[in-house]
């Protein structure tokens, strides 16, 4: 009886995980279908994964309780009785057994034989059949093939999510390259870099939580925003005056200031005009004049006092002209102060300028690429109509539209809205090799819009090109800016390099802003 | 687990002879008694549990036969009371008379009334009074007879089969509850099938009948009880017993629908006490040294269905207490080992 029982406590186990199997995975099923769908409304990435997990993780679920469960014995010899019919005489032999202060004579001895004998004649099996209910069964293989077909059947929604997996890319690269730039900016020995090092750091922290392009747009705007408001509106003259004032002094020297900055060299002048000769004084006068009329527009406060100090020397007042240059001296270190702040801040807007200019070429990319992959012909003739409206604007610009401008171009200039499917091939293999940077690809270009051109409100020169492409075109308008990467690379290093230079940026940030736009134009 | 042992100067009783015995008992009923196999059992059943028997049945079928035919059976005294509506306590007990000891001498006697016998018919119990109805509580509950302050103990085994006409209603006093919860069970006398008539016929017309041979005693008789009480019931057998009785009752959440409209009150405590008893001399009689769930699904009808009191609405709608029972039945099933996916 004892061997039975205990097969037949196995059998239990394995009568209750399919019992229960039964019971639960169509439930589990119902609901695994409910996360597919859910998949195909909302481009969420964890639908089919957590149906697949669901069903499986009940499985097992129920595998290791099966496992884990206990059977006592009198439970087995209870199932034992029912499903063998042997009136009870397992459940009262184990009971017997188990009646404390012994058993009673001659029932106890009567009950295990006949227990014993009857255990012969069985099998576990026998004990407990499993049963396999049809209509669970039916109802559980109707939702797995509904919850198979609809995790693999074609989904729009594969596009979306193509599509935000490019842009995260996108996101993740361009945060990346920032976080970089704001460690580079930290390193270097100028304070007013070092803090905006720790803006652009903090840029990057916000850019790793974006959700989408959007807010990293708007996170790359509020950044840039930030950055110009440090910048004052008469910057450039500022510039122009303090590094004037500093080149002049340097070549030519006031006296007894060779090798010294114009404000040591100022305060040098101040300490020797008591032991200047009338000669020297009218000399130094003349070119205190000169000075201030150089510092006119960027530094007025400086140009007056200059001005000052050599009114009061023509006037043989030597004690006033030495108050008024050191007034001078103290000015132009202020300058030169104010001006180095302004120049990180401008290259803080410079780095984000960039770093949004490069996002948008990377989503235009990634939108045409998304199309042409997941839906074939017929969404490439959607995606054809803004491939063509591209292009259109590409011939406007008269820059060969056929080289860079991706597949619609090269085939049929004059139709290319008509050729998706090439558009598609193209952008597909552009994706494959870098995201949102190979040359051959179309790109959003913002300069080419007719709405919020960010970079041509920072003041920087030379968006000529970009305007022209927004008028002359007027497909840009309905069809978006997206031109070849190849036809504006180039414009974007040559607007990069000659901002740099123009506004005389220390050689070690100029390589920090070069080697980083270097970093999103490279080829993969 | 329940166990119950009876220590007397009892002739050695084993499960093996207990259905032996049993089986030449209802073998040398079956001489007279043609057919009607579930009714001897269960009249056997009660006289094995020591309970006592209601049989229900229209007259002509036999019933004072079965009893005859039992007593001679198992060779022990027989006394019939006709209840009538005139038939007094006294006429059932015994009294007191005046007797003369033979000195000129007169003095009160106690003379025995049919009650003093091990095997008494309660012939159409339903025509006496309540107050004779009632003599017979202390006896068949106590075992014991008190008339005119002195209390006299009955031979044991003590049996009482009363029998009611179902048919005539008019001049009859209905068994009050407390009586009727006293019978172990309530036996209904079918009517024979035409072969079993027929064989009846023959046999009651003809030359003098075969008369049932002694096989047990009343020593053995109450060996075979005290045995019967020993016979192990598992524990959820005797919580099925339970369970079947409480679902009588109509305030039982799990009372089936047709208890909650019909029934009054449910059988009583005393009801699984009984059940749980026939159903172990069930088994002894199958010969099996356990009670099984089929051995009380099998007695629930006898043994409740005279319990269970019910409302007029019952009557009105023609519900019967066998079709109570069966929904109880239903209500409560055989039960089941205690896990998903057993048997």
């Amino acid at each position: 009886m004892n061997e039975l029982l205990v097969a037949v406590a196995r059998r239990l186990r394995l009568a209750w995980g399919v019992a229960t199997v039964q019971i639960v995975v169509p439930t589990v099923l119902a609901l695994a279908v409910v996360v597919v769908l859910l998949g195909r409304l909302r481009p969420w990435a964890w639908p089919e994964p957590t149906a697949v997990v669901l069903v499986l993780g009940s499985l097992v679920v129920i595998a290791g309780v099966a496992l884990a469960i206990q059977i006592p014995r009198l439970l087995a010899a209870r199932a034992a009785d029912r499903g063998l019919q042997t009136n009870d005489a397992f459940a009262t032999a184990v009971e017997l057994e188990e009646l404390p202060g012994g058993t009673p004579e001659p029932f106890a001895s009567l009950v295990t034989d006949r227990a014993d004998r009857l255990a012969l004649g069985y099998r576990a099996n026998d004990a407990v059949p499993i049963v396999a209910h049809r209509r669970p069964l039916i109802l559980g293989t109707a939702l797995a093939v509904v919850a198979l077909g609809l995790g693999f059947a074609p989904n729009h929604q594969d596009e979306v999510r193509a599509r935000q997996a490019v842009e995260r890319a996108q996101i993740d690269k361009v945060a990346d390259a920032t976080r970089k730039l704001g460690e580079a900016f930290k390193k270097l020995p100028e304070k007013s870099a070092a803090e905006a090092g720790v803006k652009l750091e903090d840029l990057a922290r916000e850019l790793d939580t974006a959700k989408n392009l959007e807010a990293t747009k708007g996170a790359l705007d509020k950044a840039e925003s930030a950055f110009e408001s440090e910048i004052d509106p008469g910057f450039l003259a500022q510039k122009a005056a303090d590094r004037g004032l500093e080149r002049t002094l340097e070549s030519a020297p006031l006296p007894g200031g060779k090798g010294m900055n114009a404000e040591a060299q100022l305060a040098q002048a101040a300490a020797g005009l008591g032991a200047a000769t009338p000669e020297e004084q009218a000399e130094l006068a003349a070119r205190l004049e000169a000075l201030a009329a150089s510092q006119v527009v960027g530094n007025p406060e400086l140009s007056a006092a200059l001005s000052k100090a050599a009114s009061a020397l023509g006037a043989g007042n030597t004690a006033g002209a030495a108050s008024a240059l050191g007034e001078a001296a103290g000015l132009q270190q202020d300058a030169n102060v104010s001006v180095a702040s302004q120049e990180s801040a401008s290259a803080g807007a410079d780095a984000v300028a960039q770093a949004r200019s490069a996002l948008a070429a990377g989503n235009g990319n990634g939108q045409a690429q998304g199309k042409g992959q997941g839906k074939g012909q017929g969404k490439g003739q959607g995606q054809g109509e803004g491939q063509g409206s591209g292009q259109g604007k590409g011939q406007g610009q008269g820059k060969g539209g056929g080289a860079g401008g991706g597949g619609g171009g090269t085939n049929a200039p004059g139709g290319a809205g008509s050729k998706g499917g090439p558009t598609g091939k193209m952008n597909g293999t552009g994706n494959n090799a870098s995201v949102g940077l190979q040359e051959s690809t179309v790109i959003y270009e913002p300069g080419a819009s007719t709405n919020g051109d960010k970079l041509q409100t920072t003041g920087r020169p030379g968006g000529g090109s970009s305007e022209t492409v927004g008028k002359d075109a007027g497909l840009t308008r309905s069809g978006g800016s997206q031109v070849p990467l190849s036809e504006v690379l180039p414009r974007y290093k040559s607007s990069a390099t000659q901002a740099l230079d123009r506004m005389s940026v220390p050689p070690s940030l100029q390589s920090l802003v070069r080697s980083y736009f270097d970093s999103l134009t490279e080829k993969p | 687990m329940t166990t119950a042992s009876e220590s007397h100067s009892l002739p050695e009783m084993t499960p093996d002879r207990y259905g032996e015995i049993a089986r030449s008992i209802e073998a040398e009923v079956g001489r007279v008694i043609v057919g009607q196999h579930e009714l001897v059992r269960h009249v056997l059943i009660c006289l094995l549990s020591e309970g006592h028997a209601l049989l229900e049945g229209v007259p002509g079928l036999g019933k004072t036969q079965l009893l005859k035919a039992l007593s001679s059976a198992v060779e022990l005294d027989f006394g019939r009371i006709q209840f009538t509506p005139d038939l007094m306590p006294a006429d059932i007990l015994g009294t007191q008379v005046l007797s003369d000891d033979g000195d000129g001498r007169r003095q009160f006697r106690f003379r025995p009334g049919p009650i003093f016998a091990n095997l008494v018919l309660a012939d159409e119990i339903n025509r006496a009074t309540p107050k004779t109805q009632s003599a017979l509580l202390e006896a068949m509950q106590e075992r014991t007879v008190t008339t005119a302050g002195e209390t006299r103990t009955l031979d044991r085994p003590f049996f009482v089969m009363a029998t009611q006409n179902p048919l005539e209603m008019e001049g009859t006093y209905p068994l009050p509850e407390a009586q009727l919860d006293r019978f172990l069970l309530k036996a209904v006398v079918p009517f024979p099938s035409p072969e079993d008539l027929v064989a009846v016929v023959e046999r009651t017309t003809g030359a003098q009948g075969e008369e049932p041979r002694a096989v047990a005693d009343g020593p053995t008789l109450r060996a075979m009880i005290a045995l019967g009480r020993d016979v192990p019931i598992v524990s959820h057998l005797v919580r099925h017993a339970v369970d079947l009785v409480i679902t009588s009752h109509p305030n039982n959440a799990e009372a089936p629908d047709l208890v909650r409209r019909y029934v009054r009150f449910g059988a009583s405590p005393r009801g699984a006490q009984s059940l749980v008893l026939a159903s172990k001399v069930m088994a002894l009689m199958d010969e099996r040294p356990n009670v099984s769930a089929d051995d009380l699904r099998a007695m629930a009808t006898p043994v409740l269905r005279h319990r269970l009191v019910f409302g007029y609405e019952a009557v009105a709608d023609g519900v019967s207490a066998d079709d109570v029972v069966a929904a109880i039945l239903d209500a409560v099933p055989n039960p089941p080992a205690g896990l998903r996916g057993a048997p």
